[in-house]
Parts: structure tokens; C-alpha cells; sequence
């Protein structure tokens, strides 16, 4: 079982966070198929945050495709995310690399290429909108 | 609610039942020498003029442990009243809207009439059989001492006796429930209560009791074995007050007065009342025809105005309590 | 259309000439864990003692679960009440409180009382005179919670908690709300108190309700724009400005708007609670200078 945690700085809506967190479990082995995740009112008498926050990562989890609720039982993981493990990303991983290693023979510093990285992230998500 | 309002009275009964306990015990014990003596005077068998048993009984029955369970008890029965009014009816109200916790008993599942009137209820009947049993006890105890010397009748005695004191305690009690929910405070309260009780049980016989039932008029011939006041002031003006009263009864007024009916003011007769001593004077006053005019209350009124107290003091205790009911619901807020 | 757990016109509650509360107009939806921020003195306590009927109203109406606040048993037994300072009984025994509760309350629930105490480790002969500030409060919640309200409020249940004491009283209040889908009213003077829980919010200042709304409505209509200075009048119709700053350059708008704002002069921000409390809180002091420069 899983553990949740808030964090109330980071700007991120606490339903996101906890969608992130399920995701990130997933990826990381901690949530396979077939695991429960905590009953509502488990993460409630932890995180001490709204019941309708938890309802609402569930609802949007199960949307996804990702969970599925079993009336009376609980919340159920239906997938994994292991397949999009780091590993499957290899030749990506090495192109980045060699795209860093061109960026900072052209004098740009790490601030400078997390915000090229971020700005270029985000104009496709634009244009599609 | 009645467990709860008992459960808040626990300590307040306890220590009362206590008080009451140790009382009976006194009254026991002194009871039983107190009948010996009765009967060891001869008053028990005596008819007619027991003067002299009366007085052998008096002398033995006011020393020692007697005495003091007399004074004793007759102080008591004065100062439960004033205790149940300050422990028990102050408290009541004020603790609960001092310390705040009205806001929880205020929230449960009755209202605050219902949670007034169980308070009420307990606080009430505990006060009246309290006052009622010493009452009780006490009176039957000190039979004998009233008959013999301590008349019922007389203002000293009359709040210690009869039914009088569950008057006081049910009014005291409600004077403190009242004052409590006025004043929001605990120790405040205790105090208006303390005064206000005492304003009105001491403005009872100055004022109020001898009107309770009709007073009896008398007119005897003047009797100057014994004198009250014999003074003869400027300009000759005298003032004579005769000792001789209806025995067991409360005199409320004793006046003098000439054959013509007019209040006996001299002059003095300079030949007798001169600087020689009284008793010329008092042989020349007992020429001149004068009378004693008397109103008093005679002892068989006592039950009469015992009743008539009581009840004043229990409507006070009513009237206290519906203006309390009405407060609760609509001005305490 | 569910009916609203609680529902004022118009309320207002004057001591002398002190208006605690001024013309309150709300319509709270069931279901929602509602919180009520604003300054002390705002008038939060006021409104909150109105809705349980420790108070009555100087003027106007509130209904709380569709009948009148403390209107007899039965609607007494559908709100618990946790008060300021949550007040017990300082002689009385932690048991002797439940049976308190049972003595007093038809819908009482024993167990859940006795479950609770248990859970929280606490001694059922132990005074509660003797606890602390935290225990003291988790006492008072579990005896609100255990005669089975619909509604419960709770009047600045945390502020005098340490952390830990806080976080152990929200995560039982949230758990109590999973349970037993109850709506929950609580204030606080700090936003911080209320962030994680609330889902819909009231901000009372000076004695008026200045926004009330679904957190999750308000958040997605309030904006920072930051642009070059300008007149606000400037500004397309349907922007609300609530709070504005200026530099020599520089705009600082906190705006409400129902629709997405895409002026290409200003940089456009979403707020968190705390910005929009404050916000609110500002307009509510500005708004009322103007009427002293009147008298002077």
C-alpha cells in the first residue's frame, strides 16, 4: 500500500499531486497491477486533506484508464507503468546527452538550457490547444 | 439531564448530607438529656402555674452540650438558606457562563428551557427537603426549650422554626439561580445573593410579618412590678413603659396611656419623681389610673403566620424562577 | 437541487451600537467542508453562534438544515458544536463527558466515542481539567461527532494547537467527513488552517461577507495580472478589480473575471487562497477610508 504526502508549496493542485504520486509509484514497481490504493478515508486520516480531493485524482485516475473502482471493496490498479520504465528510453537518453554537450560548448549555463528546455515543452502543448 | 444535573450537585449533597448527619447525631444524643431533664424538673407533670419547674428546666438545659446545640442549630438554621442561595444557586448559572461551557451543554440535543428546568427541578427539591428535615428536626428537638422560654413566636426565633426556613431556602435558591444568570459571574453572585437575601429576611419582622395576620388588641391596668422604660425627659415630659406582657406572645406595640385613652406623657410630679428613688415615683404613677394598651401577636397565631411567610417567600422563589425561564429564551443571548 | 445546510438573509446582529455582523446574505450547499476565514473581529464567532442558536439574530433570518437554529431538540441534535477554546467541563472525567453525551443526545453512538477515545490513547478516568490544549479538542470533537450531526462547526478549532496537535485534529476531522459524508463549517483567522481542507470558502471582514464560493471556482476566476502601468478603467468589461498596486512602471492587479483573460499586455497568473483572502481583505480596508475622508 502506498503512502501520500502533500506538498503545500509547490503550486501544483493537491489532487495533481496525488495523481502524480500514483503515477510515479507506478513507474517505480511500488504499484502493480492488481494493488489496492488506500481507501479514502485512509488518505484523509493521514494527509488531513479534503475527502472530494481524493475522490477527484481517483475519478480522474480511473479516466485515464489507470484504476478502477470495485463498489464496496475499493480502488484497484488496472495497469502498470513499468513498460515506460527509464530502461525503454535508451537511445532517447543518449541523444540528449549529445544535444547537452552541444549546448554548453555554446556557452549556455544550466539556467539558460532548463529554460530553452521549458519553453520549447510547452509551445507544442499551445499550438495543439 | 438528571443524571447530568445530579452528577454537577454531587459534591454540594455530599457535603450537605454530611452537615445534616452530623446535626442528627448532635440532636440525638442532646435530645435524650434534654427530656430526662424535662421530666427531672417536674415541668412534664406540672399543671397550672409551672413558673418554678420552667425555670429549673431553663437553667439545666442551657449549659453544657445542650446549650450550645441550641445556639447551634437555631444559627444553622438562619445560615442554610444563605448557603444553599450562595453554593448552590449562585454557582448554578454563573459557573457555566463564566467558564464557557454554556457553549457545550447549550448544543446537546435539549433545549435551554428543559436544561434550566431539570437544574431547577434538582436544585429546588434538594434545597426544600434540606431545609425541611433540620427544620424538622430542630423544631421537635427544641420543643420543650420554645414552651419553656425561647417563644416561637418572637422574631429571633420565628425564622428558626416551623416551615419558615423551606421558604427562605427555595426563595435563597432562586435569588441565587437568578442573580447568576444576571451577573455571569460566580463570586459577584454570591455576594448579591448574600445581601439581598439578608435585606429581605431581616425587613420580614421589622416590617412585614406583623401585618400577616390581625394583631390582637389588648388593654390591661398598668402593672408596674416590672418596668421597661421609666425616664422623664426635658420639660418634665415622662415616658413610662410597663415589663408585665402577655406571656409567649410578640408584642408589637406598647403604649401608656391615660383614662382619657391619650398616650401617658407626665408631667412628672417633681415632689415624687425628684431626685429621690424610683420607687416614690412608681407609687405615685400607680395612682393615677393609667392603663397599658397592647397590640401583639399572640403564640397561637404562630402557624398562621408561619404559613403566610412561607408562602410570600415561595412566590418570591416562583416569581424569581418564571422570570429566570424567560430570560433564558429571550435575553440571554 | 439539494437544499443548502445553511442559508441567511440579510443577517445582521447588533450589541448596542456595535454591528457584529452586517447584513449577511449566504447559501451554503451540503456536502462541502466550509471554511470561514477573516481578521479578528470579522464577526466569524458571531456568525457561527447564530447558526448553532447560542445567538439570536437583530435582524434577518438563517436557517441551518432547513429549520431554525436551536429550535428544539431535534434540530439541536442535527449540528454539533465545537466552541472556541473547545470548552469541557475541568472536573469531570473523560468518561463522565460521554455519558454526558449519551444522557443528553437520542442519536448518540457510544462505541464511536469510546473508539475514538481509545484510538487517541487517552485515559477515560483522566479529568479534563488535566489535558492539554490538544486533547482538550480532540475530547470536544469527538463529542460533537458522536451524536451523529449533519452539520458540524467548529469555531477556531486549531489556533491554539502546536503543529503536530493541529495536524492530528484535521486529520480526525477529515476522517470523520469520509465517513460520514457530514458538512463541516470551520474559521480560522489563518488561511494556512484551511487551505488543505476547505472546498468552499467565506471570507468575513469588518463584519460583512466579502466572497463566498466553491475554492475550486474561485481559484479558476481570479487572476494576477502584472502589466505597465495603466487606468483600470482601461480594462475590458467583466474584470473585477479587487485589489490593485502600482509602481512608477508597473501594474499589479488582483482581478475576478468569469471568462479567461487574454490581454497580450499583461501577464496573467492564477493565485493561490492566501492571495485571494488577502485580496479581499484589502479591498474591505481600502473600502472603508473613503467614508472617513467624508466626515473629515
Amino acid at each position: 500500500m502506498i503512502e501520500f504526502h502533500l506538498d503545500g508549496r509547490s503550486g501544483v493542485a493537491p489532487y495533481m499531486q496525488l495523481i502524480q504520486q500514483v503515477r510515479q509509484a507506478m513507474r517505480l514497481g511500488l504499484l502493480r497491477e492488481g494493488d489496492q490504493l488506500p481507501t479514502v478515508k485512509d488518505v484523509v486520516a493521514r494527509v488531513a486533506i479534503n475527502p472530494n480531493t481524493v475522490l477527484k485524482a481517483y475519478r480522474e485516475l480511473e479516466y485515464e484508464g489507470l484504476v478502477s473502482p470495485r463498489p464496496g471493496v475499493g480502488t484497484f490498479v488496472t495497469r502498470t507503468l513499468a513498460d515506460d520504465s527509464l530502461a525503454a528510453h535508451g537511445p532517447l537518453r543518449d541523444e540528449l546527452l549529445a544535444w547537452l554537450a552541444r549546448a554548453r560548448a555554446a556557452g549556455l549555463d544550466s539556467e539558460s538550457i532548463e529554460a530553452l528546455f521549458a519553453n520549447t515543452l510547452r509551445t507544442p502543448v499551445e499550438e495543439s490547444a | 439531564m438528571t443524571w447530568f444535573a445530579w452528577r454537577q450537585f454531587r459534591i454540594p449533597s455530599w457535603i450537605t448530607a454530611a452537615a445534616l448527619l452530623a446535626v442528627a447525631v448532635l440532636l440525638a444524643i442532646t435530645g435524650h438529656n434534654l427530656v430526662d431533664e424535662w421530666n427531672a424538673s417536674g415541668a412534664a407533670t406540672c399543671h397550672g402555674d409551672c413558673g418554678g419547674a420552667l425555670t429549673t428546666f431553663i437553667q439545666r438545659a442551657t449549659t453544657g452540650a445542650e446549650g450550645i446545640a441550641f445556639q447551634l442549630t437555631t444559627v444553622l438554621l438562619y445560615a442554610m438558606p444563605a448557603l444553599i442561595g450562595i453554593f448552590w444557586g449562585a454557582p448554578m448559572l454563573a459557573r457555566e457562563l463564566e467558564s464557557g461551557t454554556y457553549r457545550l451543554a447549550w448544543n446537546q440535543s435539549i433545549t435551554r428551557t428543559r436544561w434550566l428546568g431539570t437544574k431547577l427541578a434538582v436544585g429546588g427539591a434538594a434545597s426544600a427537603l434540606s431545609a425541611g428535615l433540620l427544620s424538622w428536626a430542630v423544631t421537635s428537638w427544641g420543643h420543650h426549650l420554645d414552651h419553656a422560654r425561647y417563644y416561637r413566636i418572637l422574631p429571633v426565633m420565628f425564622g428558626a422554626r416551623g416551615i419558615v426556613p423551606i421558604g427562605y431556602a427555595l426563595f435563597a435558591f432562586a435569588l441565587g439561580v437568578t442573580m447568576g444568570m444576571l451577573i455571569r459571574r460566580t463570586v459577584p453572585a454570591m455576594a448579591a445573593t448574600l445581601a439581598i437575601y439578608v435585606a429581605a429576611v431581616v425587613s420580614m419582622p421589622l416590617w412585614v410579618r406583623a401585618h400577616l395576620a390581625p394583631a390582637v388588641h389588648g388593654t390591661m391596668p398598668l402593672d408596674l412590678s416590672s418596668i421597661d422604660i421609666l425616664s422623664i425627659g426635658q420639660n418634665s415630659v415622662m415616658t413610662v413603659r410597663s415589663g408585665v406582657t402577655p406571656s409567649n406572645a410578640w408584642v408589637l406595640t406598647n403604649n401608656t396611656i391615660t383614662p382619657s385613652g391619650k398616650i401617658f406623657t407626665g408631667p412628672a410630679d417633681p415632689t415624687h419623681c425628684g431626685d429621690g428613688g424610683p420607687r416614690e415615683c412608681i407609687q405615685w404613677l400607680s395612682t393615677l389610673g393609667l392603663r397599658e394598651r397592647l397590640t401583639y401577636q399572640p403564640a397561637s397565631h404562630f402557624w398562621q403566620l408561619q404559613w403566610m411567610e412561607t408562602g410570600m417567600f415561595v412566590a418570591a422563589a416562583a416569581l424569581l424562577t418564571a422570570f429566570c425561564f424567560w430570560f433564558i429564551r429571550n435575553r440571554l443571548t | 437541487m439539494s437544499s443548502p445546510v445553511l442559508q441567511a438573509e440579510h443577517l445582521s446582529k447588533r450589541y448596542g451600537r456595535r454591528e457584529a455582523l452586517s447584513d449577511c446574505t449566504l447559501s451554503i450547499p451540503p456536502g462541502h467542508v466550509v471554511g470561514l476565514v477573516g481578521p479578528n473581529g470579522a464577526g466569524k464567532t458571531t456568525l457561527l453562534q447564530l447558526a448553532v442558536g447560542l445567538l439570536r439574530p437583530t435582524a434577518g433570518t438563517i436557517t441551518v438544515l432547513g429549520g431554525r437554529p436551536a429550535s428544539g431538540g431535534p434540530q439541536l441534535a442535527k449540528v454539533g458544536f465545537v466552541a472556541q477554546d473547545a470548552p469541557t467541563y475541568a472536573g469531570l472525567s473523560i468518561a463522565d463527558h460521554l455519558r454526558f453525551g449519551a444522557h443528553m443526545n437520542p442519536g448518540w453512538n457510544q462505541q464511536l466515542a469510546a473508539d475514538r477515545i481509545a484510538q487517541l490513547g487517552l485515559d477515560p478516568s483522566q479529568k479534563a481539567g488535566k489535558l492539554s490544549g490538544g486533547q482538550r479538542a480532540q475530547l470536544s470533537l469527538t463529542l460533537a461527532i458522536a451524536k451523529t450531526p449533519e452539520l458540524l462547526i467548529l469555531d477556531e478549532p486549531v489556533a491554539s494547537l502546536d503543529p503536530l496537535a493541529r495536524r492530528e485534529f484535521l486529520q480526525a476531522l477529515m476522517g470523520f467527513v469520509a465517513d460520514r459524508r457530514a458538512s463541516v463549517i470551520l474559521s480560522s483567522h489563518l488561511v494556512s488552517d484551511l487551505e488543505r481542507v476547505c472546498d468552499y470558502l467565506i471570507v468575513l471582514v469588518a463584519s460583512r461577507v466579502r466572497v463566498a464560493g466553491e475554492v475550486e471556482n474561485l481559484l479558476a476566476t481570479h487572476y494576477r495580472l502584472i502589466g505597465p502601468r495603466r487606468d483600470p478603467a482601461d480594462l475590458p468589461p467583466g474584470i473585477d478589480v479587487i485589489e490593485a498596486s502600482y509602481t512608477d512602471r508597473q501594474s499589479t492587479l488582483i482581478v475576478r473575471s468569469a471568462a479567461p483573460i487574454h490581454d497580450p499586455s499583461f501577464a496573467v497568473e492564477l493565485i493561490t487562497m492566501e492571495d485571494l483572502v488577502l485580496a479581499y481583505m484589502a479591498r474591505a480596508t481600502t473600502s472603508r477610508q473613503p467614508v472617513l475622508e467624508t466626515i473629515r
